[in-house]
């Protein structure tokens, strides 16, 4: 019903190339995110399907309907922006009010809706200050009240938590969740913060240098990395990568052109895991050099022969002092990349993953 | 040991102040006295500074002998037409040169800033006449319309419609706002202060203007006041106190605009000088 279909998308400014060829379909209802590092595109895509950045080319339509002519006002979407983007010569509730206004709603239908928006958010108390009389968490509160008062198919959300402190972003993490719950509209989230991508999306859409570099559900963007970038971007410490060239032959046997090859740093252990013939682990001889405690987790980061490092993640293990040890990781959970950095499908019980294209050609 | 410190600097501070006070006050107390004066007060030596009684028939007397009325009316038309008229060309042609991008905006944006730094006194003679070639010779038009597209006026509101962020106006346009409705809620209100200094910097110039209405009209039909007291001044020029309790008359509209307005004066400049 509001699905959004971006097909062959692409932006330029002037002969800079910001999006090239961007195919994504956001299905209804969904809590999709836009996640990649900084100038990946994630931000100007969302303000393409906004209407507030013309795209170069392509064809952009929501709910079937082409998007190409038609206004940002009248696009039946609403957007939290990262600075909210109050109205500061408004009231709370004239800033609440305005979009409403604008499409003309009645005036008693507006005071109804504003009333009832107000109580959902809690700012009722807050209706007649200007927003600069708000702090930064009641401010979000009021951006989003100006979101949701529209009834939008759509929410687009620019980095809205980004301005807050870690503990009410939390907070608010978790209200959004249940807001798109509530609501059941379409969600699209940009962020640059992978935790918040994963904790919050149903659906991520990982971008890099304007491309997608893998759509998927957050299980599956973590467990099934369709490349080395996918894999370094999600998760916190990234995924070990090390070169199979580098790493003195402890590997038996790879897949045919494989270059490199990784690991989570949660599978890395510093026992053998029982019942685990030897031939099924990977043995590292590794010396720590560092320890991060982070409360019921450690990381630890471990330097390999040959000049590359890993990070070791462990839960609820004693301290370790650092010194050399052995890690050992079990082979079920190792990935191969090519020389092109995109995933090799490591045996016959990944069959089902085939080597994307997205990304190669660049 | 602080307050000895700052003391000395304290003092002399209080003290240019003080002197500085004087000097701007003195015309103007000058002024005052000499309205409410008799003749024989105003010609005593050594001079007094004080009067025994206030002679408010001096103001009678420059009430009636020039049409007082008459110059007041065309002042009145001709400020607040210059008023009317710069906010509908000055605002939208801000808010083009802050917000859009199109083919000659630099090149005529640096017109529009040349224009401030021609002198009207050079260009006068030509437009002079252009106006009787015109017939607007004598019309309030000829008074009002070349001072409504003010370069200072369009330059200043750009520089305060580029603070506004342009989320603010993504929000708006998100909220189906039109580009007037976002000029008239969103850009008008963030440059209140502003829009009311370049109001009242439009209404002292074009309430005391004397230079262009003398040499841009040949009879008294749309004259201005400033004229009038000259004219005043003309008739009664051995009567110092009927020409000031004129001037006084010419200046009071000014002080009361001045000290309505004077709050988002103060806040336009700090607003300006913060950024």
């Amino acid at each position: 019903m509001s699905s959004i279909v971006l097909e062959n998308v692409s932006k330029a400014y002037g002969d800079k190339s910001i999006i090239k060829g961007l195919n994504l379909t956001i299905e209804s209802g969904s809590f999709t995110v836009l996640v990649g590092p900084s100038g990946c595109g994630k931000s100007t895509t969302l303000r393409m399907i906004a209407g507030l950045e013309e795209q170069t080319g392509g064809l952009i339509s929501i709910g079937g309907k082409s998007m190409n002519q038609v206004e940002p006002g009248k696009r039946n979407l609403a957007m939290v922006f990262q600075n909210y983007a109050l109205y500061p010569t408004m009231t709370v509730e004239k800033n609440i009010e305005y979009g409403l206004k604008n499409n003309k709603v009645p005036k008693a239908e507006r005071k109804r809706l504003i009333t009832e928006i107000a109580e959902t958010v809690g700012l009722t108390k807050h209706l007649h200050k200007k927003p600069e009389f708000l702090s930064g968490g009641e401010r979000q509160r009021v951006a989003l009240a100006r979101a949701m008062v529209k009834k939008p198919a759509v929410f687009l959300m620019d980095e809205p938590l980004s301005n807050l402190d870690a503990k009410l972003r939390q907070q608010m993490r978790i209200e959004l969740i249940e807001l798109h719950k509530k609501l059941g509209a379409t969600f699209i989230y940009v962020t640059h913060d992978q935790v918040e991508a994963m904790s919050m999306g149903t659906q991520i859409v990982l971008m890099d240098g304007g491309r997608i570099m893998q759509e998927d559900t957050p299980h599956g963007i973590y467990n099934e990395p369709r490349n080395m970038f996918t894999s370094h971007f999600i998760g916190t410490p990234p995924m070990n990568i090390l070169e199979i060239a580098r790493s003195g032959g402890i590997l038996s046997e790879t897949p045919h052109g494989a270059k490199f090859f990784g690991f989570r740093p949660e599978k890395a252990k510093f026992v053998p895991e029982p019942g685990l013939a030897r031939e099924e682990m990977l043995e590292l001889d590794a010396v720590l050099s560092s320890r991060e405690l982070l409360g019921s987790e450690v990381i630890y980061k471990a330097g390999l022969a040959g000049g590359q490092s890993v990070a070791v993640k462990c839960f609820d293990c004693p301290e370790r002092s650092l010194e050399p040890v052995k890690l050992y990781v079990n082979k079920e959970h190792l990935f191969f990349f090519d020389a092109q950095e995109q995933r090799i499908p490591a045996d016959g019980s990944r069959a089902g993953v085939t080597v994307p294209s997205i990304g190669s050609t660049a | 040991m602080k307050t000895l410190i700052r003391a000395p600097g304290l003092v002399l501070r209080i003290l240019i102040s003080v002197l500085l006070i004087v000097i701007f006050l003195t015309p103007f107390y000058w002024m005052i006295l000499t309205a409410f004066k008799t003749l024989g007060e105003v010609l005593a030596m050594p001079p007094k500074f004080w009067v025994q009684s206030l002679q408010w028939q001096n103001f009678k007397d420059a009430f009636t002998r020039i049409d007082f009325l008459h110059y007041t009316r065309n002042s009145l038309i001709i400020t607040l037409g210059t008023l009317i008229g710069q906010v509908l060309v000055v605002v939208p042609a801000a808010y083009a040169f802050a917000r859009y991008d199109f083919k000659g905006k630099n090149g005529l944006f640096g017109t529009v800033l040349a224009t401030m730094m021609i002198p009207g006194q050079l260009i006068f003679l030509p437009i002079f006449v252009m106006f009787a070639k015109s017939g607007l010779l004598n019309t309030y038009v000829s008074l009002i319309v070349p001072f409504i597209a003010s370069g200072t006026a369009i330059f200043m509101l750009r520089q305060t419609f580029m603070q506004v962020p342009d989320s603010q106006l993504e929000a708006a346009r998100l909220d189906n706002a039109g580009e007037f409705k976002i000029i008239y809620t969103i850009m008008m209100p963030a440059a209140i202060p502003t829009l009311s200094t370049l109001a009242l910097l439009t209404f002292i110039g074009t309430w005391n203007s004397y230079f262009f209405p003398l040499v841009w009209t040949t009879t008294d039909a749309v004259r201005t006041l400033p004229l009038g007291i000259q004219r005043l001044q003309d008739i009664e020029g051995l009567s110092p106190q009927i020409v000031m309790a004129g001037n006084m008359m010419l200046i009071v509209p000014i002080l009361i605009v001045f000290v309505v307005a004077r709050k988002q004066i103060i806040k336009a400049f700090t607003y300006m000088g913060v950024k």
